[in-house]
């Protein structure tokens, strides 16, 4: 790797070629500043409201009489609106922060008409508070990862493609003739939720198929909702932070071409593999388990491009911020993704089908990878979006720390917990209530990796605040926060 | 893509002076430290894919293809009931009447010599339609399928001198439902109506005469006949 190289020529950004792209990049980035502030804001809010859900929902899995004196506060209400909360409220306005403005960066586009974005993004908060109360309310629906009830939908739908059609413009109106990776996730995924959403919304709720055409619906969205919107976004945004922070190239064009198209051609089958056992035909759940099992290609093609690029340099990555976050949800996407081939299997899933394994699994892919990698695009974007520094390294460490291990503990407690329920569930000489019984320690070990998550949340929320309101000595801070006082350098 | 007026105009004129002038100035410089310090924007490098990934490509899709074959049900929308036999998909032969069988079998088998209308060749072959070696006792067409026949035979008024090949499994071993597929349709076709011959009766029949390695001759394939079945066995009928 020609680190060196590299390295030297973006130490010199005084070069008249570099300061013109940084004159640009100041220019796109003043574009799109307003309407990605809003953005970030909103996501953090979702945020903390998704994880306060998150908690009571928690809680009453253990301690079912805690606060079941409202109704709005039963754990089915709860559950989904931290669900929704989390995945439409932080997942995707946080997306539609880093994500558009990497886009517009990456097309060297500044975004026209910002007032246009802004305004769709306060309808799609609009659209999700809606909805969120209208779950509260008990307007629920029955489906999962769909939940918000049909009269919020219709807004969310069209807001969206208000939003989204700014990264395609931007795409459209590139310069230059190279297409970095990063734009290829990104403009596939802006094209591939709107699909996935409003096909499942006619196919469900709106104008609903019959019979268990349903359920195949239903898990070909809300499994292609991680695959092919959360997934595309977050490693969009580690293709870009990567090289950018480190100064160094992907390792390897060819290995990004087979990654992404591996993930195209793969992920949209795999939803079908949670209905294994399920009255649907055979062939399409053996069609879904082989699928989920070649996804196995893009995660070590991803894998490798990305250890190749960081090789080397593992103290920047510690000591930067952001990818100090990225690298570790670069490593969880491959755990995870190599976690959901195996348990795609008829053999695992016969154990960890209707257990608390999934769900580790699921926060394992949406939050150790998706959430750890947005975090780190924010810790990248904010700064240039204020042009002020991250006013505490101490929050950031606070963050990491509370984050990682909250969502380790999680993670390894509920697929521990998960794997027993699930042989013991298999076991017919066990009483069922016994089965429940057993989980209590675990449930309780994730009600505390819950609180571990909150204390961190509760850190990076204070140091945006901190950052957002700054006072006078926040301003006159000069030079990137890094996480390791011993060196100090450009990297952030 | 399509410059705005003003960004083109603020670009042409001012921007590298811009950019000059904040070098300088501690202001702006402060303004764009974020900016000053970023490294450039990423590209990727060309290094190669390396070779074991392709071999584990190569076995990932191997296996993909086995697994699809293995669990596919083979593609049938039942193949959760209790009643779905997975070795029951490969399609069922089409079973056809013991008429039209015999009637390929005799034009395999028979046309060459008693001609397509069972009128035989006169003098040399002797015909089928209105023999009544053919429609009469059905042990005794059989017999003649079953062990051939030798010598003089009188058919419909002619005589004829030749050589009846045997059929059954001493001779050219045609199956018993191809036995009573032909006899059956000789029996039945150019004006001849007589009865069906079931495989059940040509399998008797096999079962007393395979054993005999010498061909009927007319006098003797007459004699010793059992009673003719007048109940069609129940299984048969296919």
């Amino acid at each position: 790797m020609s680190v060196s190289q590299s390295n030297s020529s973006s130490e010199s950004p005084y070069s008249s070629n570099s300061e013109a792209v940084r004159a640009e990049l100041s220019e796109i980035d003043a574009s799109i500043r307003s309407a990605s502030l809003f953005f970030v804001i909103s996501a953090i809010s979702w945020l903390m409201i998704g994880t306060v859900f998150a908690l009571l929902a928690a809680f009453k899995a253990h301690e079912p009489d805690f606060a079941s004196a409202f109704e709005f506060l039963t754990f089915g209400r709860v559950r989904s609106a931290h669900l929704n909360a989390m995945a439409l409220g932080w997942g995707n306005n946080v997306i539609f922060a880093v994500g558009l403005w990497i886009m517009a960066r990456l097309c060297r586009a500044p975004i026209h008409h910002k007032g246009m974005l802004l305004i769709a993004g306060i309808f799609w908060n609009i659209g999700l508070t809606v909805g969120i109360f209208g779950i509260l309310k008990g307007d629920i629906t029955s489906v999962e990862w769909l939940e918000i009830p049909h009269y919020a939908t219709p807004l969310l739908a069209i807001s969206y493609a208000l939003i989204g059609v700014w990264g395609i413009l931007a795409f459209r109106f590139r310069k230059g003739d190279h297409v970095y990776v990063s734009q290829w996730y990104i403009l596939a995924a802006l094209f591939w939720f709107p699909w996935l959403y409003v096909i499942a919304q006619i196919m469900i709720i709106w104008f609903p198929a019959r019979g268990v055409v349903q359920s195949v619906t239903n898990w070909w969205f809300a499994h292609n909702v991680l695959g092919l919107w959360l997934t595309p976004m977050a490693l969009g945004t580690a293709y870009y932070l990567i090289p950018k922070v480190l100064g160094r190239p992907i390792y390897s064009y060819y290995l990004s071409v087979l990654g992404f198209w591996a993930l195209a051609i793969f992920y949209n089958w795999a939803g079908v593999h949670h209905l294994i056992g399920g009255p649907i035909p055979v062939w399409l759940i053996s069609a879904g388990i082989v699928a989920s099992v070649m996804m196995v290609i893009p995660v070590i093609v991803v894998g490798i491009n990305h250890h190749m690029s960081v090789v080397g340099l593992h103290k920047e990555v510690w000591r930067s911020p952001t990818l100090r976050f990225i690298v570790f949800g670069a490593i969880s996407y491959t755990l995870v993704s190599l976690t959901g081939s195996a348990m795609a299997l008829r053999s695992v899933n016969e154990v960890t089908h209707f257990t608390h394994f999934t769900v580790g699994h699921s926060h394992h892919g949406v939050y150790a990878f998706f959430t750890m990698i947005m975090f780190g695009g924010v810790y990248y974007m904010l700064p240039r979006m204020l042009k002020r520094e991250w006013p505490s390294a101490m929050l950031i460490k606070i963050h990491f720390w509370a984050c990682a291990l909250g969502i380790t503990v999680m993670v390894i407690a509920l697929q521990t917990g998960g794997w027993i329920q699930g042989l013991e569930m298999n076991n017919a000489e066990i009483a069922f209530l016994d089965t429940v019984k057993n989980t209590i320690p675990w449930l309780k070990a994730r009600s505390i990796s819950g609180v571990m998550l909150t204390i961190g949340h509760i850190a990076f929320a204070t140091n945006v605040a901190w950052m957002l309101f700054a006072a006078g000595a926040v301003r006159a801070k000069q030079g990137p926060t890094l996480l390791d006082d011993t060196q100090k350098g450009g990297i952030v | 893509m399509s410059e705005h007026p003003q960004n083109s105009a603020s670009n042409s004129n001012s921007r590298e002076s811009m950019e000059k002038a904040a070098m300088q100035d501690e202001h702006m410089q402060d303004v764009h430290a974020q900016l000053l310090r970023e490294k450039e924007e990423p590209h990727e490098g060309f290094s190669p894919v390396p070779i074991f990934l392709m071999f584990v490509f190569a076995a990932l899709c191997f296996w993909g293809g086995v697994y699809l074959v293995e669990y596919s049900g083979d593609f049938q929308a039942n193949a959760f009931s209790p009643d779905f036999d997975p070795n029951a998909s490969a399609p069922k032969p089409v079973e056809i009447s013991l008429f039209d069988r015999g009637a390929k079998v005799f034009r395999n088998q028979c046309v060459a010599c008693h001609q397509a209308e069972g009128t035989g060749v006169p003098g040399v072959y002797p015909p089928l339609a209105g023999s009544s070696w053919v429609t009469g006792h059905p042990e005794v067409v059989s017999r003649i399928l079953i062990n051939g026949l030798n010598g003089k035979i009188e058919v419909a008024g002619n005589t004829y001198n030749g050589n009846m090949p045997a059929f059954g499994p001493s001779g050219l071993a045609l199956s018993e439902k191809d036995l009573a597929g032909v006899i059956t349709f000789i029996r039945q076709s150019w004006g001849n109506d007589a009865s069906e011959v079931s495989v059940q009766m040509i399998a008797d029949y096999t079962a007393s005469y395979s054993a005999r390695s010498t061909p009927w001759t007319a006098v003797d394939v007459k004699e010793g006949l059992g009673p003719v079945p007048t109940a069609e066995p129940a299984v048969e009928g296919e």
